[in-house]
């Protein structure tokens, strides 16, 4: 009986056993049969992408060769007066106005009467006249009114040539200097001459601790008002640099910066060493010859098929 | 006991039949009233917290909104674990609850602990928010909008999206949320002109603040005038560019300084991190509907369209919802090919029960168990909240065949005796005795069918909540039949049944066709009682061939379910921008296009409104529609389909992909973390050493034989512009951090600065440096600051600007940073690569203090499900033995019907391996099956063989006489049982998939159990009982 009943589990625990070996096989070799990357995990260097995909994901490719580098700061200004031609009027003696003959904005002539005063003590009428031929740009009188020694009742400026002081903040002071060119935006998509830095004040000044670069402008036609503010963009470095490449030929692979150099009809990642850029091109100071062919758009393309094998966020495996 | 239960239920007979159709009445409610799903829903229980936090780098992220949420949550009662990933500008907290707590008392709880959590999230950095209350199938239905005049910009569409359809949406009962994506969100956006503000001596801080008071309205109570009271109210809300231009900023020797003197007020595109693209030709904007948590899918899916449809009516002209993907077809599709087996299996079965039973009374008695056993089992599925769906539904289309075993042996019993009983016998006592004569047998058999699913309902994860509702269904419907055989049967047996008026000679032919099967089958089982080793050598030679077959199975885990859809889920590099993964998605979406099965691509790129997605700008969801069915030319399934895909993805540069399914894949995001066959998860505390010594194990993993696919999270990549505060040089200005940071915030980043009113629709208003003037580091070294002095310096004078790589995501859980790494082993046992990877592990890997590794990812499911299987498969056996030795008289009758067993599980695997299927979680269902549907038959025929043996016969003449009597109820049993399952076997529909290896197992094994059962039974009883 007993060993009847042990055979009994023995034929029973055989197809247990079987059906227990489906499940677990079942269950360990369960994977995702969906995986469809190649895992490259050696690390490579170079891309090769087929002329008609290269067509299809905007991939240029161009010799790398000389270019001109600017650098530039970018300094709020304001447009004055030239000092030098800018005239105080004052009354030689107390007294009170008897005529107005010139009003803002006037143009007058060096000599001319802008103004009739009588001679508080003597009761002689003297006359104010313009001390230089420009504009009437301050006026503080009326008939009537008394008016005393010392005090600037008028200020004429020769506005043909104006002033624009560009505040250099410190950071800046040692890379701005006289001579350099300058470009003037006045906002509103407006854009002045190049022009030049003619002077710097020496010192900074102890309340905006910045100083002063200036810029003399010819203003015929009186397009520059002083009290204008713009700002300037001062050339700061212009140079021929000998290979250099557009800005988004360069990209940063593993944090070095590299190009993708065509050879043997492969993208390689070429390891340089990058000097200053603009907006438009990037200068490459090591690792790369003048004529050497690169990607210079899509190359983040590139950079992205390189890198494929680390970036997958690992959500699904 | 069964005497007692058939004796009163014959006794009340009126009292049966009413209780009976009452009960059936129920379930015909319950059917109506059941939500109807695709497939069971197994998304994990689990609570979110979204937070967005407006242009905040992952590590801020996580400092400031990740750790306040995480610890608030700790202690929790039912919590499993918690997750979070801190991404840029957005945190995601998932709260994993153990599965049977209530997702509403979970919500709750969170919801309490997420006020103390607000608390300590710095004002200004966001507000945390829970998901939506729904699940990974709770993306019912996609749409687009389709603007034919092409007059409609981005953002006149998405205002579109935003406050008509999702407020029209979100009415309708059963969609919890509807969020938006893709266009533009509107904002009145203030450019600032940093050279006017220097002009004017203003900073951003201050032009917020008067934009702020320059729009508002007050109320200043009321006036009387006479008799009536007039309201007093003051209107100042700007409701315009042109009122917001106006706003004065500052006064200057009488001379007012207007907004419009310093920037430029404009409507325009809200900052986004997300886009939606179509058909390769440009944006779109979309909406995804989410279902409420529970909610009847496809009653939700109607109720949307109708409205949709509405909707439509109203929106301009040339403007219209587009669906692109509807879970209704998928539910209807999955739902259609079950329903289908169901209804044929009826139709076959009614057919095998004409045909061989003789008459149609007993037939109607033996038929009448479907519909009750079916009825009653869907008030079950009512009562314990399982939905209708392939799975379920599935299990009942499974039931079918074997719930009418019982009621068959019955009624055919009932037949027989009436043949031979007297004519004016009374019916009820015939009906008795018949049914006593069988019911231990049966109701032991269908018991035993119902024991051996049991096991599946301790199956746990995805596997368990993908077939513990099949599980389910087939208890269910089992437990009714076995109550319709015991208590019911007998009932109508003893009403409809009668004594066939003619003579059998009168030429039945039903009657005549079992007769003449019998005629046949007598020889053959006369000749195996007295040749048993011929029969031995028939049953070791189906053993030999099922343990071949069963060697040569290939295995996997689970079918895929196909959805008719397929999703690529793309990766490009981590830095990408959102206008270059626009680019060249829709570069992506085009050579899709050129898949002459393909009818459209929609494509969802980083995420829209928070909610349903979390991904970044460098990730991509690629919805693939195919066109009909009928339309397929080239590629005829959705294998040869996806395998078109990948070819044509496969040189796409720069980007990973895989493909799944829109369902596959949302439940995959929420069970995030543990799809990977295996991973190490390695917790400490600063990123770059997780990051270097991920790397190492990664280094080690890869050493050992084995390992396929190692790699590391990628946590890092993503550049940042660091703006570096340098103290000294702030202090010399005196200036503190956060007036700097203000600056930096307002002008690079954007401040808000109230909203805009234009009815319902209420807009943001952003304040922001005109574009030029924060594009590149230069730039931003160049924003001005004014010093308390009324100094100005920019801010490259006050902190340190760099480009740096930062981190690309933070990801906890369990409240500590963590990093994994994943991987699968090929070609061999996980266990023992496990075991040696540790061992390499521990000997080459020397981890700092506070440094910590777990080993994780489905291997350790699988080792759970493996120690559940290995206690509940033996202990089933243990059952199913125990049961045999009880409704059996001896152990020798029970080691005969045992026997059966073995051939049994070969015809299986003998089955499977001719279908070319693999051995699978569902092939291993039907393996369980059939340790109790084998055994069913030859209980009933050793029962017989016993009973007459006991009444006088020899050994070899009762094998043989009990094995000719019973064959007519072991054909028909057989034949229902296989005949119920072969529409599941035949099916092409949706889902069919994932019950052809049960019903495919099922139908093999009861073939060669059948066979072994007539030819062997008798031959092994004949020698067992012999002395």
């Amino acid at each position: 009986m007993m060993r009847r009943s042990n055979l009994l589990m023995v034929l029973l625990m055989l197809p247990a056993m079987l059906a227990w070996t489906q499940v677990r096989g079942g269950v360990d070799l369960a994977h995702d049969h969906d995986h469809d990357h190649d895992h490259d995990h050696d690390a490579v260097d170079h891309v090769r992408l087929t002329p008609a995909v290269q067509a299809e994901f905007g991939i240029r490719v161009a010799a790398a060769g000389p270019a001109l580098i600017e650098q530039t700061v970018s300094l709020p200004g304001e447009v004055r007066p030239d000092a030098d031609r800018l005239v105080h009027i004052t009354p030689r003696y107390d007294g009170i106005v008897t005529e107005v003959r010139a009003e803002l904005g006037d143009r007058v002539a060096a000599g001319q009467v802008l103004a009739v005063v009588e001679n508080d003590a003597t009761l002689a009428p003297y006359s104010l006249q313009a001390g230089l031929a420009g504009t009437v740009i301050g006026k503080h009188l009326v008939r009537g009114e008394a008016v005393g020694r010392g005090e600037a009742v008028y200020v004429v400026a020769d506005l043909s040539r104006v002033w624009v002081d560009l505040s250099v903040f410190q950071r800046d002071l040692a890379r701005v200097a006289p001579g350099q060119t300058v470009r003037l935006f006045l906002g509103h998509d407006l854009t002045g001459p190049e022009a030049t830095i003619s002077y710097m004040t020496p010192v900074v000044d102890p309340e905006t601790r910045t100083a002063t670069a200036r810029v003399v402008l010819e203003n015929a036609n009186g397009r520059w008002r002083p009290g204008m503010f713009l700002t300037g963009e001062v050339v700061v470095e212009r140079r021929l640099a000998a290979v250099a490449v557009p800005v988004g030929a360069v990209q940063t692979v593993h944090g070095e910066p590299v190009v993708f150099v065509v050879e043997a009809d492969a993208f390689h990642a070429r390891p340089v060493r990058v000097g200053s850029n603009d907006a438009a091109h990037i200068e490459i100071i090591a690792g790369l010859a003048a004529g050497e062919l690169v990607a210079v758009a899509g190359a983040f393309v590139l950079k992205a098929e390189l890198e494929k094998a680390a970036f997958d966020d690992g959500h699904h495996h | 006991m069964l005497a007692k239960i058939v004796g009163a239920s014959l006794a009340n007979r009126s009292l049966v039949v009413l209780g009976a159709l009452l009960l059936a009445g129920l379930g015909a409610r319950a059917w109506f009233a059941l939500p109807v799903d695709a497939f069971p829903d197994v998304s994990p229980n689990l609570v979110q917290v979204f937070t967005v936090t407006e242009g905040l780098a992952p590590e801020e992220v996580e400092l400031y909104v990740t750790y306040p949420v995480e610890v608030a949550m700790s202690g929790l009662p039912g919590v499993e674990r918690t997750r979070s990933v801190s991404n840029f500008g957005l945190s995601v907290v998932s709260i994993y609850f153990e599965e049977d707590v209530d997702i509403y008392f979970a919500r709750q709880l969170v919801g309490e602990r997420l006020q103390e959590a607000r608390g300590q999230i710095p004002p200004g950095f966001g507000e945390p928010k829970l998901g939506p209350i729904s699940t990974g199938m709770g993306l019912v239905l996609y749409y687009y909008l389709d603007d034919s005049t092409g007059r409609y910009s981005l953002q006149e569409l998405r205002d579109l999206q935003d406050w008509v359809l999702k407020y029209h949406l979100q009415t309708v009962p059963g969609v919890t949320e509807v969020l938006g994506i893709g266009g533009w969100e509107k904002q009145f956006q203030v450019d600032l002109c940093p050279r006017s503000l220097l002009q004017y001596n203003l900073d951003v801080t201050a032009v917020v603040s008067a934009i702020e008071r320059g729009n508002l309205n007050v109320g200043a109570q009321f006036i009387e005038k006479g008799a009536e009271e007039f309201t007093v109210r003051s209107v100042g809300l700007a409701t315009g560019i042109g009122d917001l231009e106006s706003i004065v900023l500052k006064s200057v020797a009488g001379r007012p300084v207007f907004l419009r003197d310093v920037a430029v007020v404009a409507e325009t595109g809200a900052i986004r991190r997300g886009a939606q693209t179509r058909g390769g030709v440009g944006e779109v904007v979309a909406g995804n509907v989410i279902k409420l948590f529970g909610a009847n899918s496809s009653a939700v899916i109607a109720a949307v369209e109708t409205k949709l449809e509405g909707i439509n009516a109203a929106l301009p002209e040339g403007v219209r919802v587009v669906p692109y993907y509807e879970q209704k077809s998928l539910v209807a599709a999955a739902v259609r090919t079950v329903t289908g087996a169901l209804l044929q299996g009826v139709i076959l079965v009614v057919a095998v029960l004409l045909a061989l039973m003789g008459g149609w009374r007993p037939s109607l008695v033996a038929a009448l168990a479907i519909p009750f056993a079916l009825l009653v089992a869907v008030l079950g599925m009512d009562r314990l909240d399982i939905t209708a769906n392939l799975m379920s539904l599935g299990g009942l289309a499974i039931a079918i065949g074997m719930l009418v075993d019982g009621a068959i042996v019955l009624a055919e019993n009932t037949d027989r005796r009436l043949r031979t009983a007297p004519p004016d016998a009374d019916r009820r006592g015939v009906a008795s005795a018949a049914a006593l004569e069988v019911l231990r047998p049966v109701s032991g058999a269908v018991f035993m069918v119902i024991l051996v699913f049991t096991p599946l309902l301790t199956l746990h994860g995805v596997e368990g909540k993908t077939f513990g509702p099949l599980a389910e269904c087939v208890a269910l419907a089992m437990g009714a039949a076995l109550i319709y055989t015991v208590v019911l049967a007998p009932v109508l047996a003893s009403l409809v049944q009668r004594a066939p008026r003619r003579a059998p000679a009168a030429g039945q032919a039903p009657r005549e066709a079992s007769a003449r099967l019998a005629r046949l089958y007598r020889p053959l089982a006369a000749a195996a009682v007295r040749r048993p080793w011929l029969a031995a050598l028939l049953a070791a030679g189906m053993i030999a061939g099922g343990v071949v077959a069963g060697s040569r199975l290939g295995s996997e885990f689970t079918p895929r379910l196909q959805e008719g859809t397929i999703v690529v889920e793309l990766t490009r590099a981590p830095s990408i921008s959102l206008q270059e993964s626009i680019r060249q998605n829709l570069l992506v979406e085009r050579r899709l296009l050129a898949i002459p099965e393909v009818d459209d691509v929609v494509s969802r790129i980083g995420r829209g409104e928070v909610g349903a997605h979390a991904h970044p700008v460098n990730s991509a969801e690629l919805l693939v529609r195919l066109k009909p069915r009928d339309q397929w030319r080239e590629h005829r399934t959705q294998a040869a389909v996806e395998a078109a895909i990948r070819e044509r993805l496969a040189d796409v540069p720069g980007a990973r992909w895989h493909l799944t399914q829109p369902i596959e894949g949302s439940v995959a995001e929420l069970l995030e973390g543990i799809k990977a066959p295996l991973a190490v998860k390695l917790y400490g505390e600063d990123l770059d050493e997780l990051r270097r010594l991920a790397g190492e194990i990664a280094g080690v993993l890869h050493a050992v034989p084995g390992a396929a696919e190692v790699e590391v999270d990628q946590v890092s990549g993503a550049p940042q512009l660091r703006v570096r505060i340098d103290r000294e040089a702030i202090a010399r200005y005196g200036l503190n951090v956060a007036d700097v940071q203000d600056v930096v915030a307002a002008a690079v980043g954007g401040a808000g600065a109230g909203e805009v009113f234009e009815g319902d629709r209420r807009y943001p208003i952003v304040v922001r440096y005109e574009e030029r003037a924060r594009d590149s580091a230069r730039a931003i070294a160049d924003i001005v600051l004014h010093t308390p002095d009324g100094v100005h310096v920019p801010l490259g004078s006050l902190a340190h600007i760099a480009e740096v790589v930062g981190p690309r995501q933070i990801t906890r859980e369990n409240a500590r940073r963590f990093i994994a790494v994943r991987g699968n082993v090929v070609g061999r046992d996980i266990g023992s690569f496990v075991a040696e990877a540790q061992d390499r592990l521990a000997a080459e890997l020397a981890l700092p203090p506070g440094y910590l590794l777990e080993w994780a990812g489905q291997y350790r499911l699988q080792q759970q499900a493996n120690r559940r299987l290995a206690v509940v498969i033996p202990l089933t056996l243990a059952a199913i033995s125990a049961l045999l030795l009880v409704s059996m008289p001896t152990v020798r009758s029970a080691l005969v019907i045992a026997m059966v067993l073995p051939v049994a599980l070969s015809g299986g695997a003998i089955a499977l391996w001719l279908g070319g299927l693999n051995a699978s979680v569902p092939a291993t269902v039907g393996f369980i099956a059939l340790f109790g549907i084998a055994l069913g038959n030859a209980m009933v025929m050793v029962t017989r063989m016993d009973q007459l043996r006991h009444s006088g016969l020899a050994a070899p003449a009762a094998a043989l006489a009990g094995a000719v009597e019973r064959l007519r109820p072991v054909l028909m049993t057989a034949l229902t049982t296989g005949l119920g399952l072969l529409p599941l076997l035949m099916a092409e529909g949706t889902g069919s998939e994932v019950q052809r290896p049960l019903a495919t197992v099922v139908i093999g094994g009861l073939l060669t159990a059948t066979l072994v059962t007539l030819v062997l039974v008798p031959a092994v009883y004949a020698v067992v009982r012999r002395r």
